[in-house]
């Protein structure tokens, strides 16, 4: 061997190393993070199943229509507002909706806040829709995490995507055949299939991969390189309202007639030959300098579509664009896009989602390949360390128990009463006390069968959430594609494939554990000595019946 | 635009698919016997690549830099865990399975000549 075998050799190993630990050390982290990062994805179709109160919207109204609905509502109900807006249905969303900027008191500076409510075309009035977390609440763990405040979450899930990215470099680094073993994979032989499985699910979709972690580093660079913006502008928020900020527009303070909401959407209509709108709004209304702004339901590409503002006094439009922010603020714009991808339709969302659930499955495999890797080195006559033990016991706790836990969250949506105070708060509550007995549970068990038994239960609380949904509300699959319901019917129905995949995980892991539990007992029984079993069955690592690693699929 | 959408998708899983059916480890899994010179692989894994290449440049031209480039690697993405599925579960249907891609394409290209004269 010449010294330069040696030298990548060596360069390999430590980057191996490197790999190993980078991926174990915030490894839990990083599967919570991709797991409900990749749900976010769906956090409007998310938010639509758990208001099951909302009514979906009938295809036949127009969008003038429409508007004009949420106008009659607001001028009831938001008398006094700085801002008034109406939420179009899109193709994400079914809903109605309308919010408005309560006025600020000049004496006591109160209001300001935002309120939203979700209308019923058929009545025109406000549906109760109950107070929830939602799919936004879900989104937003994957960065903010819970419990803590923003700037600490920030911190540890930037830590944690740089680790990401060193093991996603120092994996390329060390796979040696990224290109012929691009398709490969060998199930059934226990350690080889876990790589073939963490390799497949790392490679594959590898450009995502490297997008998503980068791109999820830059997002949050105001965190972590604080000194940049604090040696131009005084803090954060002088830094944001410079560049950020939209240009305002003053209210005259004299009243006047301003045109219907109803009628600016269709002069936008015109201007922009039909398209469809995702939000009307108006700033100041009532007030002379009233201004509409009206937002596209599509994107320019993959950035925002330019605004239609329009004089709501005269209906003159003022103008229609998106704020220049320079190159920089532009570079960081589209890295922003690509990871939250709002502007992927259907079909890019279900991709988005594929490339997402792979890698909270590479990390999934990773963690377990580091414990088969240690039990197989062990051999099996090994016992095994407190070390691997213990990874081995919060692997399965925390990957299968963190599909509990979201379970229990859209459980804890229908289940808790609706008058309940901090209801949207005690649904959070419900995934993190069911995540964290699901982190204990193997404690009482074996590993394998705390696998089992969790997946199976994430299983059956995943495809029981239509019937769930069915009893507490008046949506049923039935209902939901007669009603043309499409989001509340492919939610149930996501639900029920979804429980059936993690069943069909348990059984194979059930079945794997009964073919080979004989072989268990007797290496059990005779701990030290070579089981005669194991003798007979000759090559043993290519008999899948024989396997007694702990966790194998 | 839609059927040009779908022609440089389906350009890029036939690209793709072409690759495995030039690698060996495939082709022995295929149950054929491998070629006596290694030009028909090579080939096959050239076309592969050029496929690709082409179907990248279709996607970008007909739907923008970012959509053109998170659809192409979203889809190939998918592609390739259907073909891993396949080389693995069911190696016998990964030849018809290249065909039909293939055929599909074909169509795809001639109906874009059909609706747009």
């Amino acid at each position: 061997m010449s010294s330069a075998e040696l030298g990548t050799g060596h360069f390999r190993q430590s980057m191996n190393w490197l790999h190993t630990w980078a991926g174990l050390v915030l490894g839990w982290l990083l599967y919570f993070m991709f797991l409900t990062g990749t749900l976010g994805y769906f956090d409007e179709e998310i938010d639509r199943w758990m208001k099951p109160e909302i009514v979906a919207v009938a295809p036949t109204l127009s969008h003038v229509e429409l508007v004009s609905l949420g106008e009659t509502y607001l001028k009831t109900h938001a008398e006094g507002a700085s801002e008034w807006w109406v939420g179009l249905p899109t193709s994400r969303d079914t809903s109605l909706s309308v919010s408005w900027k309560t006025a600020i008191d000049p004496d006591t500076q109160e209001g300001g806040a935002w309120v939203t409510q979700y209308l019923d075309t058929a009545t025109g009035e406000a549906s109760d829709a109950r107070d929830t977390g939602g799919g936004q609440t879900l989104y937003r763990m994957h960065y903010a995490l819970h419990y803590m405040p923003a700037v600490i979450a920030y911190v540890i899930t930037s830590l944690a995507a740089f680790f990401m990215l060193m093991a996603l470099i120092t994996g390329i680094v060390i796979h040696r055949r990224i290109f012929t073993d691009l398709f490969t994979f060998r199930p059934g032989k226990r350690q080889r299939s876990w790589l073939d499985m963490h390799n497949i699910m790392s490679v594959l979709p590898l450009p995502f991969h490297l997008m998503i972690t980068y791109s999820g580093l830059v997002f949050l660079m105001f965190t972590t390189m604080p000194g940049v913006v604090q040696s131009q502008y005084a803090d954060n928020s002088e830094f944001f309202a410079a560049v950020f900020s939209e240009p305002s527009h003053e209210a005259a303070g004299q009243s006047a007639a301003s045109l219907g909401m109803g009628e600016l959407a269709a002069i936008a209509g015109q201007h922009w030959d039909d398209v469809v709108f995702a939000h009307v709004g108006i700033k100041h209304p009532g007030d002379q300098n009233a201004v509409a702004e009206v937002y596209k339901a599509g994107f320019d590409d993959i950035l925002d579509a330019p605004i239609l503002r329009i004089n709501a006094v005269s209906g003159e439009i003022l103008d229609e664009s998106k704020p220049d922010r320079g190159p920089a603020a532009g570079v960081y714009e589209v890295l922003v896009h690509l990871h939250e991808g709002l502007f992927a339709n259907t079909g890019l969302r279900w991709l988005y989602f594929l490339s997402g659930m792979l890698g909270t499955g590479m990390i999934a495999t990773g963690m377990i390949l580091w414990t088969s890797k240690r039990r197989q080195r062990l051999g099996k006559r090994g016992i095994a360390g407190r070390g691997l033990v213990f990874v081995e016991k919060l692997n399965a706790g925390a990957i299968a128990g963190l599909l509990v836990a979201v379970a229990v969250y859209f459980w804890a949506n229908r289940l808790l009463p609706l008058d309940l105070d901090g209801r949207a708060a005690r649904e959070v509550d419900a995934l993190f006390i069911a995540l964290g007995l699901c982190l204990f549970y193997p404690l009482m068990r074996t590993v394998q069968r705390a696998w089992i038994e969790l997946l199976g239960l994430a299983a059956v609380l995943f495809a029981l959430l239509p019937v769930l949904n069915a009893l507490t509300t008046s949506h049923n699959l039935a209902s939901s594609i007669g009603n043309q319901d499409w989001i509340m019917a492919s939610m149930d129905f996501s639900f029920v494939c979804t429980g059936l995949i993690l069943a069909y995980a348990a059984i194979r892991l059930w079945r794997r554990q009964h073919q080979s539990k004989p072989a268990i007992k007797s290496v059990n029984r005779e701990r030290g000595e070579r089981s005669k079993s194991h003798n007979a069955s000759g090559d043993s690592s290519y008999d899948p019946s024989r396997d007694t690693s702990e966790v194998t699929s | 635009m839609t059927a040009t959408v779908l022609f440089g998708l389906l350009l890029a899983s036939l690209g793709l698919g072409l690759t495995p059916l030039s690698m060996s480890r495939h082709y022995r899994s295929l149950g054929w016997q491998m070629p006596s010179k290694d030009s028909s692989q090579r080939a096959l894994r050239w076309s592969g690549w050029l496929l690709l290449a082409i179907s990248v440049w279709l996607c970008v031209s007909f739907s923008g830099v970012g959509l053109g480039l998170v659809w192409w690697a979203g889809w190939l993405t998918l592609s390739a865990v259907v073909f891993s599925l396949f080389l693995t579960y069911r190696p016998g249907w990964f030849l018809p399975l290249v065909v039909l891609l293939g055929i599909a394409t074909i169509l795809t290209l001639v109906s874009m000549f059909l609706v747009q004269p």
